[in-house]
């Protein structure tokens, strides 16, 4: 089921309503998260909840007998369990035809010939997300930092969660499944800023995901007719569909959440004001980020050890973390490039410069931070072309286009031809101002506007005539479903 | 809590209803004072300025075949096109209801049949014109031929969705801008060639007739039934024209063409001076060269017909 889809519409207040107001104990309130978060998954394909339910199984069973377990051989080999299980599953569902492509390719390079064998495999939504929020709950159980719960529902409902289920944020099981065993009292102040991050959530998503799509999609499917200008004007369309996208769905997941209670992590803080590659890291998809530094970066050595050590485990990181988007060697190199970035700043000792926040009392950043929040979303876009593309060739070919194509300085494809551009350029300047102007908080509603009623009204009033007024006829789903 | 936040939602969600809904009042009046196409035809009906003694309803197939201008002429009386581009009769039945609403009762309705007015609307073309009349009278209609009309009613403003012009055309109207309209008297005219497209369609069939197989003609049938006890309800003569049309065309409709052809006739003869003529055997059906497609009649056809048509009308009917 689709956030932006009239099922979930009606599928919404129903929850809300039976959550609130026929089930009020937190066991009874989890068996109905369960059961919807069931429903708003199966609504998609029944068959992957088959899926779901064998992967809880798994970490549930593993999580208690790991509690009761001293040896430590024995530990390792149930912990090591879980992750095969899991990345097992992850890895023949996602992986499988990629790894027999490029076997077969790279044993054609040297002559021998095998037959082809790829496997006609339906990726489950969200596979990827839910894998690596159990695989956390079992090692975190391994490090001793989580205590393994024996309240199956719980545990079912945290896996599950539907406002998180398919596309993130990835939560670790110490902060969210302790949520699942106390009793949930409604936040007003708490639900208000929830009903907020979903609006504003629909408006990246409705408004500037889905109205860059189109005009995105025609500039990479066309490249090789349009001009250098055009191709540029494309790359940067596709970083505010990508953000609008992603953190749309993050922004409604947060804040449906909210109106259950609950309290998922941020998954981006305005990651386009980064200063540095290092500090966009930190603000986009904060939740995977942190995964793998938890998960991989550290155990591997993180920035202990020498400069080598320390650069091969950046690029294992951001590598592994392309990888882990989609089974294509654009993600690699996108992933690799990002390493390549994030190089210099590790090795001048610089990747920990920006840790502050945003400095919100100023009305506009000074020329040094404004000529570094530009070079940093360049090079973001730059790399974004691979993450676009339907596969290197394609990629290399678009960059060199770009070159090489006309110097024409009009940006002209089939697409602005037969529309109006303008409306797309108004939202994007009101988008950008008002996260601008919102930086040091987690919705829009920045502090000017929470001082003033009828401001704060009217922006509401305006955000949803602009979200109605680009809602498309049939729902678009969201890019990251399919990671 | 709980209590106050649901209070809340719920003024919040009427505050912001309450202000979409006042400002699609206003754009759905500014498109009402709208001078361009595709809305200064339905303006004239609403406004009932038409008021002409004879009127011309149907399709694109009307919209490009009667000449209002020739005909005035010709008969020194005041007709009007009101052809809709792109409509079969369901849909027709809107610009009906609206003229014979606000206008004063014609002396002659010219009704277009043919085939595609009896083919199911799938789409609404040009869906924006019936923006400013989602009335109740035109609900049903509307509903029937596109899932969204329900949702579009109730939310106010879900209507505009994609059509982001709709503040310059709200301003259009209020202002009393002109832009160019090539209507004259509801009709256009269309001087292209024969651009080739039904030699391609030829083709495709390849030696096969057209069979119609998606059509209830039967269901369609009694909707035209209906449709016509409205025309002839307000009018004293009600003439059903079958316009000109390709004869190569006409051949491949030949599995249902003549059925369909008796059926407008039967129903004509069910109603007191309403008449089938059928000019599909007319000379004009015979020459590429009156033709821009083998469903439409270019300019220099259209003004031969139009001719006939007056002839027609002054047969048909005596004029008070």
């Amino acid at each position: 089921m689709l956030f932006n889809s009239v099922e979930f519409l009606l599928f919404l207040p129903v929850v809300f309503a039976m959550y609130w107001f026929v089930f009020k104990k937190p066991i009874h309130q989890n068996i109905l998260i369960l059961c919807a978060s069931y429903f708003f998954y199966g609504w998609w394909d029944w068959r992957f909840l088959f899926l779901i339910i064998f992967s809880t199984l798994v970490d549930y069973s593993i999580g208690l007998l790991l509690h009761n377990e001293k040896v430590i051989r024995k530990r390792k080999i149930l912990l090591w369990t879980s992750i095969f299980v899991n990345l097992g599953l992850l890895g023949y569902l996602k992986y499988y035809n990629f790894f027999i492509n490029n076997f077969i390719t790279a044993f054609d390079a040297f002559g021998v010939e095998i037959s082809e064998s790829t496997l006609n495999i339906i990726l489950p939504v969200g596979i990827s997300f839910y894998t690596f929020q159990t695989l956390s709950y079992t090692i975190d159980v391994y490090r001793k930092k989580v205590i393994p719960t024996n309240n199956f529902i719980a545990f079912a409902a945290f896996v599950t969660f539907f406002p998180q289920l398919v596309a993130g944020p990835i939560e670790r099981a110490a902060h969210l499944l302790p949520q699942f065993y106390k009793k949930r009292v409604f936040d007003y102040r708490n639900a208000v800023i929830g009903m907020r991050l979903i609006l504003w959530g629909f408006f990246q998503k409705i408004v500037i995901a889905d109205g860059c799509a189109p005009y995105v999609n025609d500039i990479f499917e066309n490249y090789m007719n349009y001009s250098s200008i055009t191709l540029i004007f494309g790359s940067v369309l596709f970083s505010f569909q990508i953000y609008g996208d992603f953190a749309g769905y993050s922004n409604i997941a947060i804040g449906v959440s909210r109106l259950f209670g609950f309290d998922l992590m941020r998954n981006f803080k305005y990651p386009y004001f980064s200063r540095d590659i290092a500090e966009f890291w930190r603000r986009w998809h904060i939740s995977l980020s942190t995964w793998f530094r938890d998960y991989l970066y550290i155990p591997i050595g993180g920035s202990k050890g020498g400069k080598y050590s320390q650069v091969r485990n950046v690029f294992v990181i951001f590598i592994v973390s392309g990888f882990w988007h989609g089974a294509n060697w654009t993600f690699i190199v996108w992933g690799a490039l990002n390493a390549l970035y994030f190089l210099p700043l590790l090795l001048l000792n610089k990747n920990r410069t920006h840790l502050d926040d945003f400095d919100s009392k100023t009305l506009f950043p000074t020329v040094k931070v404004f000529v570094q929040m530009c070079t940093t979303f360049i090079l973001i876009t730059f790399a974004w072309i691979f993450f676009r593309s339907d596969n290197i060739t394609v990629a290399i070919d678009f960059i060199k286009h770009i070159f090489v194509n006309s110097n024409y300085l009009k940006i002209s494809s089939a697409y602005t031809y037969n529309h109006n551009i303008r409306p797309l350029a108004v939202y994007l300047v009101f988008f950008i101002l008002l996260e601008w102007f919102s930086r040091d908080r987690e919705q829009f509603v920045n502090t000017f506007f929470e001082r003033n009623t009828y401001l704060r009204y009217a922006m509401y009033v305006i955000i949803t005539l602009v979200i109605i007024l680009n809602i498309q006829n049939e729902a678009s789903g969201f890019i990251y479903f399919q990671f | 809590m709980m209590k106050q936040f649901l209070i809340k939602m719920f003024h919040l969600g009427l505050l912001i209803y309450l202000i979409l809904w006042c400002l699609q009042l206003v754009i759905d009046a500014g498109l009402k004072l709208n001078q361009n196409n595709p809305f200064y035809e339905w303006n004239m009906i609403d406004k009932g300025a038409i008021n002409a003694e004879v009127v011309f309803f149907g399709s694109s197939r009307t919209y490009k075949h009667y000449n209002p201008e020739i005909i005035d002429k010709k008969l020194h009386l005041n007709s009007y096109n009101l052809g809709n581009d792109g409509t079969a009769i369901d849909i027709q039945r809107i610009r009906n209801k609206a003229y014979f609403a606000n206008n004063k009762t014609p002396q002659v309705i010219v009704q277009n049949v043919d085939i595609t007015s009896l083919f199911p609307t799938e789409k609404l073309y040009k869906k924006n014109q019936y923006f400013p009349r989602y009335t109740i009278r035109n609900f049903e209609i509307l509903n029937a031929v596109d899932d969204a009309i329900f949702i579009e009613y109730i939310i106010p403003m879900y209507k505009y969705r994609g059509y982001l012009n709709v503040f310059e055309l709200t301003l259009q109207g209020y202002l009393s801008t002109k832009t160019e309209n090539k209507n004259h008297k509801g009709f256009s005219v269309n001087n292209s060639s024969w651009d080739g497209k039904f030699e391609q369609q030829k083709q495709q069939l390849n030696g096969e007739k057209l069979n119609f197989s998606h059509v209830n003609f039967k269901e369609r049938l009694l909707v035209f039934d209906e449709m016509l006890a409205n025309l002839n309800a307000h009018s004293n003569t009600v003439l059903l024209v079958w316009a000109p049309e390709y004869y190569e065309r006409q051949e491949l409709e030949a599995a249902v063409l003549s059925n369909i052809k008796n059926k407008y006739s039967e129903a004509a003869d069910k109603y007191k001076n309403t008449y089938f003529i059928d000019f599909t055997k007319d000379s004009l059906s015979y020459h590429k060269k009156y033709f821009y497609n083998s469903y439409h009649l270019n300019g220099t056809g259209a003004a031969i017909f139009s001719e006939k048509i007056a002839d027609t009308i002054a047969k048909y009917h005596v004029f008070k």
